[in-house]
């Protein structure tokens, strides 16, 4: 049989963070594009099921056009079987009694199981909502038979222990041992495969599409192949999202004005192979000299119409010479000498304040 | 440096005037009116040029203040010495700047000079036109003065460097004016906007908390409606369930009229059942149409078998041939295969006395060539026997002739030779001759060998066909023997081999005949014997149904099978009422009850209406909670496009909020990097500061000959003075004090920037707020000024022009 595992899709979303209405709208609609085509994918590609691990909405109130086009992409796919566990974003269930379609499974706050038989053998996939109530005991009461095939679905932060506190734990210690082959977990966005124990692993797929920069790099599905006769497993990571994420960091230490820093930044991109369609943060770092000349509005006013969204952050210092000051008997010598005795002064703010007074008594116009 | 003469073509009133300076001190007494202000700034306007170009008031803007009243050139010349060298500086002014003409050449050589540009003044005083106007240059009403930036430069000896001290104001006007226009306190700073921006956006996010809090309300609702639409359609399909079984108990009585019909249709089926037995003989028994038709089956059948014993049956013409036949056969009747061995028989004999006739005309044949082919030889051996001498003779003929030739020769010569050549002729004709006998000879001798092995051949042939005749014979004698003795048992006599066909023949028709016979009668009885069992058979099952005596049977079963019909049919539609009866009583069991009960009918009816009542009601309720669950859903969406823009404007809250910070951190450096470029301005000023007050001090001391204790200066080159226990400014001061003090700080200003080359120092009449004694004073000390700085001094009065004495 042939699996996609995928979670936290976080349909709907508004995706308002750092983008403009329009743009935030479009990228509302492309998530649930690619959730349209990963679909169509397992279509092409002779998939079985989508395990769904959580999250596949964002929000308690969910669109009607979100939860309309979900249905419809599960009735158009009905040789297609969805396994479907609710996460912690998942609030309500998206479909009426009477509108859920008959290859969609769904799971509920007690283990559930469903059996896929080949010859001799049993392929279990078993899931558990996890809630305040039962994330005390759900994985104790987790009982599976050892020869069948097992995939345990499970939606919450990995870690070796429970957390009394905590609903979204998924203690692993407690999960080993149980003839688990493949534990298909959701909530962390970026994707991960470890080894559960001898016998299975787990993998987290991480989110659909990246929607923020704390979700920079590949993101996409899990392609999972399972022979259930010689239970044989074989996973691949397929990435799938339509637009990627960058923080790229840009050393401008020494650059010298705008032009030089906006050639540092385009090298950086071409370096990270950064496509139109990519959302980018550039971070700039490092010391520059006091006289260097760094406009960021100029830089986002170029870099903007290579990419799709792009933000400059400016982190970077100024360094200043004061050996150079210290015998300076002009005012400029006596500002800097002042700037860099005092004690009030942050040093980061101090290369700064030079920087300004200096610019300022160069005659340096002020952007308006 | 001083100036040494000037020269006035035109500017302001002045007209083609000139003067001279003299080195220490050159007073201008003149009445008022005279144009002395006018003179002052013209040599203020050479160095510097015009103040105010921009202007547009006359009287503000300079250049067009002084332009020329009575026309012509506009502008003049000042001759003046620096560090030894003599300069004369000319000019003509223009509308604009850009019109005006500067030259500056040297006094020794005439020769144009490049050592100063247009902006002499600053290059040579270092100070810039208002530097100037607050020092050098003490016009009529402005003794009071303060350090500017270039003051401060040159004070400091900054003035080269560019971006410093000397840009100090504008740096920090710049600064002032962009901090302002971002103050967050200002309303039109651009954080304060920003600020106020945020708030507006907190406002509308926080009643964005009303709109989810309206779409918890709105989702709990519209579940509480799907589950009350989802509880109503269950009561709705219960109550349906309801009225089904009680529509069908109301319905009595049409179910009793029905269940009458069915049970009148019983009774009447059953009365033709028992009609149309009473056409039958035993009314236990009816027979079936299968029976109907098996008999009639049977009857044609017997009827059939009948037709075959009155075919098969003889005649008494047929019953005397049989009879002799068989009497002719008796217990001799030779079988068909019997008969055929004999036709056989006579067949071969007829092939062998065939063969017979073919041998003997075959050896008649051959008879024949033998007879020609022994002629033929003996033909060839007469031929071969004749043929012996004739080329020898014509050898012979020839050789005779030959030799009568040579005779002939000796004796006749011509007719020798031709002897000779006639005999040497006939003998090699004679030579030929003998060949082609010989040749034919042996010819014939061959064809003669051939001809006897023919011959011998043949005659072997003959022996064998002679031989093969009498075989023949042999057999042939013996058939026609062994067949006329057969035929002759049948008392056939025959004549010849001839007759034994037609004889046989004729045995063989009477065969057939007897056979034909024989089958008529065999099939006759056949006939017979199954007729009288099947007819039995009839009779014997019709006797089962009470039918006996039966006559013609095939009347009878044409009277009955109508009958049998209309019974079945009548049989199959009492059964069908039956069972309809029967599923009816069992599918309304409770109602047959209920049939006799007649009062409950309207019992029921009544909550049959009262259920119709409350089904239409919860479908009413129904529509009213779907209405509900559509406006919810809408609402919802509402809502929740509103919470999308809700969203929309946190994120730009976000966004604005951290552009807020950046602009606020900007703002704050901004406003430390003005507070430290201040602090390093006064810190670099106060290094001259004592200069500048010992100045002060010395020139104050001097014409007022007080203590100038009360007087401070602070960072920014301004004076204070004490008074009533704190520092105030000199403005407060009367106007005499004003410009006595700003005079004596003017000085100590001149003192602390030029400490080499001293410049000029022009005076329009700066003491006219001073009282008698100040002005005496300030007029000594004027003079004592002029022994170190070149002064020329403006005055209308004369009290105040006793310097120059």
């Amino acid at each position: 049989m042939r699996f996609i595992h995928c979670a936290d899709l976080h349909l709907d979303s508004n995706m308002t963070t750092y983008l403009s209405k329009e743009k935030a709208k479009e990228r509302k609609a492309e998530l649930l594009r690619t959730f349209f085509n990963m679909v169509e994918y397992a279509g092409e590609n002779e998939v079985d099921a989508i395990l769904i691990a959580g999250d596949l909405f964002d929000k308690k109130n969910i669109s009607v056009t979100a939860r309309k086009a979900v249905w419809q992409a599960m009735t158009e796919n009905p040789a297609i079987l969805f396994y479907y566990l609710q996460g912690n974003h998942d609030v309500n269930f998206f479909l009426d009694d009477e509108e859920i379609p008959e290859n969609l499974r769904c799971f509920g706050t007690e283990w559930t199981s469903y059996v896929h038989k080949e010859g001799e053998h049993r392929l279990v996939i078993t899931g558990l909502e996890l809630s305040p109530e039962n994330a005390s005991y759900a994985s104790n009461a987790l009982t599976l038979a050892f020869e069948d095939r097992n995939i345990v679905m499970l939606h919450g932060q990995e870690a070796e222990y429970e957390a009394k506190d905590k609903t979204e734990i998924i203690p692993l210690r407690q999960l080993r041992g149980k003839g688990i082959d493949y534990l298909a977990l959701g909530h962390v966005h970026r994707y991960k495969k470890e080894t559960l124990d001898g016998r299975g692993i787990y993998c987290y797929p991480g989110c659909l599409e990246g929607r923020g920069f704390d979700e920079c790099g590949e993101h996409g599905f899990v392609l999972l192949d399972v022979d259930i006769e010689k239970g044989e497993w074989e996973t691949r990571f397929v990435p799938f999202a339509s637009r990627k994420f960058y923080t790229i960091s840009v050393d401008i230490c020494s650059c010298q004005n705008s032009g030089e820093i906006l050639g540092c930044i385009r090298n950086q991109l071409e370096k990270e192979e950064c496509t139109k369609e990519s959302l980018i943060k550039v971070v700039l770092t490092g010391e520059t000299d006091i006289n260097c000349e760094k406009d960021t509005d100029y830089l986002l006013n170029w870099l903007k119409e290579d990419y799709y969204y792009v933000r400059i952050k400016d982190e970077s210092k100024v360094r200043v010479d004061y050996a150079a000051f210290a015998l300076d008997e002009s005012l400029k010598g006596e500002f800097v000498r002042l700037v860099q005795n005092s004690e009030e002064l942050e040093e980061a703010d101090k290369g700064a304040i030079i920087q300004y007074g200096i610019k300022a008594l160069a005659g340096e116009e002020w952007e308006e | 440096m001083r100036l040494i003469q000037g020269h006035i073509e035109n500017f302001g009133k002045l007209s083609d005037i000139s003067f001279s300076f003299d080195k220490n001190c050159q007073v201008f007494c003149k009445e008022n009116g005279w144009g002395k202000t006018t003179l002052a700034v013209f040599l203020r306007v050479m160095f510097f040029g015009f103040n105010n170009e921009g202007k547009r008031d006359e009287v503000d803007n300079e250049r067009k203040h002084y332009m020329p009243w009575q026309k012509g050139n506009y502008g003049g010349s000042v001759i003046f010495e620096v560090s030894g060298t003599i300069y004369e500086l000319t000019r003509q002014f223009g509308k604009r700047e850009k019109e005006d003409i500067f030259e500056l050449r040297l006094r020794d050589t005439n020769m144009p000079s490049e050592d100063y540009s247009s902006h002499i003044g600053e290059e040579l005083f270092q100070i810039d036109s208002e530097s100037f106007q607050r020092t050098v240059f003490v016009s009529q009403q402005r003794c009071q003065t303060m350090a500017t930036d270039a003051i401060n430069a040159k004070m400091g000896n900054l003035v080269d460097n560019t971006d410093d001290i000397n840009n100090f104001a504008t740096v920090y006007d710049k600064l002032k004016k962009k901090t302002d226009r971002m103050s967050p306190t200002r309303k039109t700073g651009s954080l304060h906007k920003l600020k106020n921006d945020i708030k507006e956006l907190e406002f509308v996010i926080a009643t964005g908390e009303d709109i989810a809090r309206r779409m918890e309300d709105t989702e709990r609702h519209s579940k509480e409606q799907r589950e009350k639409s989802q509880r109503i359609q269950r009561e709705i399909k219960e109550k349906e369930e309801k009225q089904k079984q009680l529509a069908g108990v109301l319905d009595v009585q049409k179910e009793r009229t029905r269940y009458a019909s069915l049970c009148d249709a019983c009774k009447e089926e059953k009365a033709n059942l028992l009609e149309i037995c009473r056409h039958f003989p035993d009314a236990g028994k009816i027979p079936r149409q299968e029976d109907i038709r098996e008999w009639q089956t049977y009857e044609k059948e017997c009827r059939q078998l009948l037709s075959h014993v009155y075919r098969n049956t003889f005649t008494k013409e047929e019953e005397q041939q049989y009879m002799q036949n068989k009497r002719y056969f008796e217990d001799k009747m030779p079988s068909e295969e019997f008969v055929s061995q004999k036709e056989n028989l006579i067949q071969k004999l007829q092939q062998r006395r065939r063969g017979m006739a073919d041998v003997r005309l075959e050896e008649a044949g051959l008879r024949e060539s033998l007879m020609s082919k022994k002629s033929m030889l003996a033909t060839l051996e007469q031929m071969n026997t004749g043929k012996k001498n004739i080329g020898f003779v014509i050898l012979l003929i020839g050789i005779f002739l030959a030799v009568i030739g040579v005779a002939g020769f000796m004796w006749q010569p011509v007719v020798g030779v031709a002897g000779i050549v006639m005999g040497v002729s006939v003998v090699f004709a004679g030579i030929g001759v003998e060949k082609k006998i010989r040749k034919a000879k042996q010819d014939e001798n061959s064809q003669m060998q051939q001809l006897t092995e023919l011959i011998k051949q043949e005659e072997s042939k003959m022996l064998s066909l002679q031989e093969k005749t009498k075989e023949y014979l042999s057999e042939c004698t013996q058939i026609a023997l062994e067949v006329s003795s057969f035929l002759a048992s049948y008392g056939i006599v025959t004549t010849s081999e001839d007759d034994f066909a037609s004889a046989l023949t004729k045995l063989y028709n009477k065969m057939e005949k007897w056979q034909e016979w024989d089958k008529k009668k065999e099939n006759y009885q056949k006939a017979k014997n199954a007729y009288e069992e099947q007819y039995a058979n009839l009779i014997g099952s019709l006797s089962v149904f009470g039918y006996e005596n039966v006559g013609d049977v095939e009347q009878l079963l044409q009277k009955v099978a109508p009958y049998v019909t209309e019974y079945e049919n009548v049989k199959k539609r009492y059964q069908q009422v039956i069972e309809k009866k029967e599923r009816y009583e069992r599918e309304y069991k409770d109602i047959l009850s209920a049939l006799s009960q007649k009062d409950t009918e309207v019992k029921e009816a009544n909550a049959m209406t009262q259920l119709t009542e409350e089904i239409n009601s919860l479908r009413t309720q129904k529509e009213e909670t779907e209405h509900l669950i559509g406006e919810y859903e809408k609402r919802l969406q509402e809502d929740s496009e509103k919470w999308d823009d809700i969203l929309q404007l946190k994120a730009e809250w976000e966004d604005k909020k951290e552009c807020y910070e950046t602009e606020y951190r900007k703002y704050c450096l901004l406003c430390q990097t003005m507070s430290y470029l201040q602090q390093a301005k006064e810190s670099l000023t106060a290094r001259y500061m004592g200069p500048v007050k010992e100045g002060f001090d010395k020139y104050y001391e001097k014409i007022t000959e007080q203590s100038p204790a009360n007087y401070r200066f602070d960072a920014e080159v301004n004076l204070t003075v004490q008074e009533q226990g704190m520092q105030r400014s000199t403005r407060f001061l009367s106007e005499g004090y004003q410009d006595l003090t700003g005079i004596c700080t003017r000085m100590a200003l001149i003192e602390a920037m030029y400490k080499e080359e001293k410049p000029f120092l022009i005076f329009d009449d700066p003491f006219v707020n001073m009282d008698a004694e100040k002005t005496e004073r300030a007029m000594h000390l004027l003079r004592e000024i002029s022994q170190e700085y070149q002064v020329i001094y403006f005055t209308c009065h004369e009290a105040r022009g006793v310097i120059g004495q």
